[in-house]
């Protein structure tokens, strides 16, 4: 596959959100408001660059060279933990704006299936280094953008009038199912 | 600073304990997990070239994962090929039996990711039993409807992307046959 | 606290059912159920997993300290997700293939890193187990009713048994993605619905 194949296919094809179902508890959660999701988006796609890459060196370095591959998912979430920890910690002190911004979801980044997904993806697609940065950029951005683009749809979807049985999750929902099914078009592609 | 390091020993003893019980745990399956991987891998061979009654691993074969040649009493009777193609949800891998007479003897796929009803209905003999008897002498094509020429085969309906990948995997199979293997 | 163990049970498979009122771990209830056996399977993995760490985790929570109690839960969740991960490659290998990815990732569903913290971390071993019970075959039911109905609908059979053929012509789109969201979104809205005419009354 070619860098390009694999960045499209990570941003719309495989859509992390819309076709994978990985980060759909912050899909949900935190896609009320447009400014709260691209806060969200910004912490999730630093950690998910950050962890990826950290990840990829364990594997490399030390499961796979000691042959401790069943420690994989043990491990990954051990670093994924104290990296959300470290990048919570560091963005207090360098960008305390930023940190008030994003300080309610740092946390929530642990429990986001993305992340952990994204790390074991990488590796059992036995991607090289810059392959897995690419295809890392690509899922990441492809979470930002369906999580934005969803909370568009939810800002409207507030001051619509439908049955009571319907309001809240139900519609949001229906509307991502919607949304799955326009990204369903890419999946026509028959990159690389 | 005191209790950083008591926290910090704590939770490494708790990793370290569970290292020790995840370590004795695959203690017991992994003997296990490669018997199972080696019998679906066996019985897959036994399948697709079912003119040979033992299999020996070739090497030095590019563009194959693995090649096997099969034989009977002793005499090569053909050759399965493990091949690795992307279908539509990720990576399909799949045998392909080819025969001494140039005929490929079957297919099996052994792993995939496919849609349920759409995708994976290629490990329906309907759909896979299509390639037995094809001819590496020529391209196999995916056509959409029923095939008219000897060196067609139906696509699945509602999954061109995974027939058309199982073909593009057929067809490295014949390749490597015809110039290496033959 | 005593709790009376029936109530902490029909709590878990009711009245705070994971999927239909708590709305946690969506990413494994939405992805695995294109079909009910991959529902069931799931959810009954799910179960062990949260019953296992429930009952660690409640008989040492006066050992874990408090500062670092998440990371501990984590470390106990991840170790019987993989343990059940190995013996699902060793003896169950078709469920393995079908779940892939979705096992390990069991280790961050909500559900599990959620009931350590609000009931096994206060409460005895044997009402966590319980706590664990209810909660994990509610989840496991709801994944099973889901996977069910996408599998009717989608490919016309349930647990793969053929039951509606013939003139049936399967809603392929039902077991693709977009089925997922739309199938659990009306089941939530019917749930709200009852619940409506309800209070209502």
């Amino acid at each position: 596959m070619s860098l390009f194949a694999i960045f499209i296919s990570a941003l719309f094809v495989n859509n992390f959100v819309l076709s994978r179902f990985l980060g759909i508890c912050p899909f949900l959660g935190v896609s009320k408001k447009v400014e709260t999701s691209v806060g969200m988006s910004m912490a999730v796609t630093f950690v998910m660059l950050l962890a990826s890459l950290i990840t990829y060196m364990l594997q490399v370095l030390v499961l796979e060279r000691f042959g401790l591959g069943y420690l994989q998912t043990i491990m990954f979430i051990l670093v994924i933990a104290s990296l959300v920890q470290l990048v919570e910690m560091f963005m207090k002190k360098a960008s305390p704006t930023l940190y008030e911004a994003l300080g309610v979801y740092l946390p929530l980044i642990t429990t986001n299936c993305a992340v952990l997904g994204l790390a074991i993806l990488n590796i059992q697609m036995e991607f090289n280094l810059i392959e897995l940065v690419v295809n890392s950029v690509g899922a990441a951005l492809g979470f930002s953008m369906a999580i934005i683009l969803f909370a568009g749809i939810r800002e409207r979807l507030e001051l619509s009038n439908m049955p009571r049985a319907m309001q809240g999750f139900p519609i949001a929902l229906i509307s991502a199912g919607l949304m799955a099914m326009a990204f369903l078009g890419f999946a026509g592609f028959s990159i690389g | 600073m005191k209790e950083t390091i008591k926290l910090g020993f704590t939770l490494f003893l708790f990793t370290a304990i569970s290292a020790l019980i995840l370590a004795y745990s695959n203690g017991v399956t992994a003997p296990e997990i490669i018997k199972v991987e080696e019998e679906i891998n066996n019985q897959a061979r036994m399948e697709i070239l079912s003119s040979a009654d033992a299999f020996e691993l070739m090497e030095g074969i590019d563009g194959a994962k693995e090649v096997y040649k099969g034989t009977a009493d002793g005499a090569t009777v053909g050759y399965t090929l493990t091949m690795v193609t992307s279908g539509y949800g990720g990576d399909m891998e799949l045998a392909v039996g080819i025969s001494n007479d140039g005929m490929v003897s079957g297919i099996k796929i052994i792993k995939h990711t496919e849609t349920p009803g759409l995708g994976a209905n290629a490990i329906k003999p309907a759909f896979s039993d299509q390639y037995q008897g094809k001819s590496t002498e020529s391209v196999i094509e995916v056509v959409k409807t029923p095939p008219t020429a000897d060196n067609e085969v139906q696509a699945i309906t509602g999954a061109t992307i995974t027939s058309r990948a199982v073909t593009k995997a057929v067809n490295e199979a014949r390749d490597i046959y015809t110039s290496a293997l033959q | 606290m005593e709790k009376n163990l029936g109530q902490v049970f029909k709590n878990g498979l009711v009245d705070e059912n994971p999927t239909f009122v708590q709305l946690l771990g969506m990413c494994p209830t939405l992805a695995v159920t294109t079909s009910a056996t991959n529902g069931l399977a799931m959810g009954l993995a799910t179960t062990t997993v949260l019953v296992g760490s429930n009952l660690v985790i409640s008989a040492m929570r006066n050992i874990i300290p408090d500062k670092i109690r998440i990371p501990a839960f984590i470390v106990i969740i991840a170790t019987f997700v993989t343990i059940i991960e190995m013996f699902m490659h060793a003896y169950a290998i078709d469920l393995y293939a079908s779940l892939g990815l979705f096992i390990p990732l069991i280790v961050v569903n909500c559900v599990i890193l959620g009931r350590a913290e609000s009931f096994a971390s206060k409460n005895t071993a044997p009402a966590s187990i319980v706590d664990g019970l209810g909660m994990g075959l509610g989840f496991a039911g709801a994944l099973t009713i889901l996977g069910s109905i996408r599998e009717l609908l989608g490919v016309g059979s349930i647990f793969g048994f053929t039951i509606l053929g013939g003139s049936f012509k399967p809603a392929i789109m039902m077991i693709l993605p977009p089925g997922a969201f739309l199938t659990l979104g009306l089941l939530i809205a019917l749930y709200q619905h009852s619940k409506i005419k309800k209070e209502g009354r």
